[in-house]
């Protein structure tokens, strides 16, 4: 979810089920603990329901389906990543935040250069030895899941 | 010109600069105009020099010398046909002198062109004069008047047309120094304005930089204080003149300013939270503290149950063996009728010994059971407290949660910041740091919670069996006691009837195995009692450890958050623990 130009200066790593993730921090607009989501006819799949971040009514997405985890209920302990998708916020549910780094610490190894042709990956990372995975956020969540999200929070 | 935004400054300085070199263009067009026009002038002069070769000079000449072959000629058919052809070359002269425009010329150049033409009508009389004596065959008088008259005049028609030509020269020397002064005049020109426009772009430049660093040179000594020290006020009204200002520059402060409050409101919030978990680790300190003197007071306890159980088990080995004494005694009674009184007497002495030692045994007993319930009571009491730690522990988890939250959020703004924010990210990283820990130590804590409510789980069961061993014991007693009760009476029957001896020896005997039989029970029930008495004891003695890990734990806790408070790891963070 790095951007295209490459210049995240700031990554956000975040847990999944055992497994490590990256976020670019200046698409992030803040880390909340995970609260009561309302469920809302007519969501897409993946869209769990809506939260209200400081006075937004905010869509809350479920990353395991995305990348076809077993699938879990919310738990307290849960966090959640709002972050700027395509000019609105979105929710995204995490287990947690492990950690903050500057992106010059982590090398950084293009998807192109591996694999070309994978739409929604971005590329890589290393954080301290580890390969973490980038997912493109505007090619992940598609444009037009995004529409008929925007239908239904509006009805 | 501070209010106007910098792309506006700069676009001014273009359009100056582009004004200035136009105006320089539109100079050099002109001059290269008027130069080409003097240009013109010498080609037409070059033109008119062709011409006069061509029409003036070379017919002169061919004149001359066919003349002078028609003087020289041998016979009079060459002669003719050389002043025909003289005569054809003399028209095309006059049509040349004729036909030469006379219009553009200057007065002086008109005068020359006039005296050349009036040599050239003078020479044509005298050629005309030698031509005619020669065709009619005075060839002597005509060659007399060619090579002196003639030749003269035409020496000085040449002459002429020199003089005309070198006044044609002279002009268009004229016009070659016109155009070489004007040529230094621009290039003289040119380079002083070049100079003027570079000092006037320069100078309005130096202007517009100075307006955009100005405030950017406040902004950075404000963000410099700032970063010493985040409470200094003061440094805030340093940045005043430069909020009030418009444009990108203006934005910049205002945004700067904006961080700046945001910094300082989770800067306070971190304190606040901090000042919370102080007061937790207090409360904890004290509980562990209580938990560690219940443990001491419950090994205690333990201990002088041992001793009492030890001493109940010496009382049944010693009953025991009175028993077995009493046993072979009364077989021997059963054999030796005869001195069955004496035996009687003794065997009634020591089934009352018997009777004192059950009597011994069922007190110790009842004490062990009276302290079993007392440590009971005590375990139960511990229990509670490690429930209410363990709820503290929550509240403990649920704060370094939040600070972990606090502290992303802070590192994800400071992002935002890039430059401004490098000194927020190490802060914001050793609050996560710090959240990190103890959400360790809760989790530390937490098992060790677990350990104590397992061990005193333990001793619970143990204690119950010790209550139900003792209780057993005691009936046991009871049962006993009541043996030897009935032996005493018995043997006062055989004291009495001592002739009887040797029918009543059976029944006797019947009940010495019957005592026997139940202080080997009460034996085996002391044993059971000793050994869950040991293990209450070592359930006590863990207790005891854990309780000193706890406090270890604690103590060590608090020298690392005195240790943490008293070196300072950068200023912000001094800041907010002064608070």
């Amino acid at each position: 979810m790095i951007t295209n130009d490459n210049t995240a200066s700031t990554l956000i790593l975040f847990e999944l089920d055992g497994f490590l993730f990256a976020l670019d921090a200046l698409k992030v607009r803040r880390l909340v603990r995970a609260g009561e989501i309302t469920p809302l006819p007519g969501l897409p799949a993946g869209v769990l329901g809506v939260v209200s971040v400081a006075g937004e009514v905010v869509p809350v997405f479920d990353l395991r389906e995305r990348l076809r985890m077993p699938p879990r209920a919310v738990r307290s302990s849960d966090h959640f990543i709002i972050v700027r998708c395509d000019a609105r916020l979105v929710a995204l549910v995490v287990d947690n935040v492990t950690d903050v780094v500057p992106a010059a610490e982590a090398g950084f190894i293009s998807a192109a250069e591996v694999l070309p042709g994978l739409a929604s990956v971005e590329g890589w990372v290393k954080v301290n030895g580890e390969l973490i995975m980038i997912y493109d956020l505007e090619k992940f969540l598609s444009m037009d899941e995004l529409l008929s999200l925007e239908k239904a929070v509006r009805a | 010109m501070k209010n106007w935004s910098i792309s506006f400054k700069l676009l001014c300085l273009v359009a100056i600069a582009i004004a200035a070199f136009v105006c320089m263009g539109l100079y050099g067009i002109l001059n290269t105009r008027s130069i080409f026009g003097w240009v013109s002038e010498v080609n037409s002069t070059a033109k008119d020099f062709q011409r006069s070769a061509k029409e003036i000079s070379d017919p002169l000449h061919r004149v001359r010398e066919l003349v002078l072959s028609i003087v020289l000629a041998p016979d009079r058919a060459l002669r003719e046909k050389l002043n025909e052809a003289q005569a054809e070359s003399s028209r095309q002269l006059d049509a040349g002198f004729k036909g030469w425009p006379v219009g553009p010329m200057g007065a002086a150049e008109r005068a020359a062109f006039d005296k050349l033409r009036a040599a050239w009508e003078d020479y044509k009389k005298l050629k005309d004069y030698t031509v005619d004596r020669a065709t009619k065959g005075y060839r002597e008088e005509a060659f007399i008047n060619a090579i002196d008259t003639e030749a003269r005049q035409f020496d000085s028609t040449i002459g002429e047309l020199d003089g005309w030509q070198k006044l044609k020269i002279d002009a268009a020397q004229a016009v070659y120094r016109e155009a070489d002064s004007r040529f230094r005049l621009v290039v003289q020109t040119s380079v002083i304005v070049t100079l003027l426009i570079v000092l006037l772009v320069g100078g309005v430049a130096f202007v517009i930089v100075r307006s955009i660093t100005g405030p950017i040179q406040i902004l950075t000594t404000t963000a410099t204080r700032i970063a010493d020290r985040v409470d200094d006020t003061q440094a805030e009204k340093t940045l005043e003149p430069v909020l009030d200002t418009g444009g990108e520059v203006g934005q910049l402060a205002r945004g700067f300013w904006r961080m700046v409050s945001t910094l300082r409101t989770t800067i306070q919030n971190e304190t606040q939270s901090r000042a919370r978990m102080d007061e937790i680790l207090t409360s904890t300190r004290a509980a562990v503290g209580q938990l560690g003197s219940t443990g001491a007071q419950l090994l205690a306890s333990t201990k002088e149950q041992a001793t009492g159980a030890e001493k109940q088990a010496e009382a049944v080995a010693r009953v025991a063996t009175t028993v077995e004494q009493v046993t072979a005694t009364a077989r021997e009674a059963a054999k030796r009728a005869t001195e069955v009184g004496k035996t009687v007497q003794r065997t009634l002495k020591i089934g009352n010994a018997g009777r004192k030692a059950t009597a011994d045994s069922f007190t110790a007993l009842n004490g062990v059971r009276k302290r079993v319930e007392e440590t009971s009571k005590n375990m139960m009491a511990l229990i509670e407290q490690a429930k209410a730690i363990s709820g503290i522990i929550g509240t403990v988890d649920d704060i370094a949660q939040q600070s972990h939250v606090l502290a992303v959020n802070a590192a994800i703004e400071a992002a935002k910041a890039k430059e401004g924010g490098r000194e927020f990210t190490i802060i914001a990283r050793e609050i996560r740091a710090m959240a990190e820990q103890s959400r360790k130590g809760t989790a530390q804590v937490r098992q060790i919670l677990d350990q104590i409510l397992k061990a005193s789980g333990a001793a619970i069961a143990s204690m119950e069996q010790v209550t139900t061993g003792v209780s057993g014991a005691i009936l046991e007693g009871d049962q006993s006691s009541q043996a030897i009760n009935e032996l005493a009476v018995a043997l006062g029957e055989v004291a009495e009837t001592s002739a009887q001896t040797s029918v009543s020896a059976d029944q006797e005997a019947l009940s010495m195995t019957q005592i026997s039989d139940a202080m080997r029970n009460i034996d085996l029930v002391a044993k059971h009692a000793l050994l869950a008495i040991q293990g209450t004891a070592q359930a006590a003695r863990q207790l005891d450890d854990l309780g000193a890990q706890l406090r270890h734990l604690s103590a060590e806790h608090g020298a690392r958050q005195a240790s943490s408070a008293g070196d300072p790891p950068a200023p912000l963070l001094s800041a907010a623990k002064a608070h």
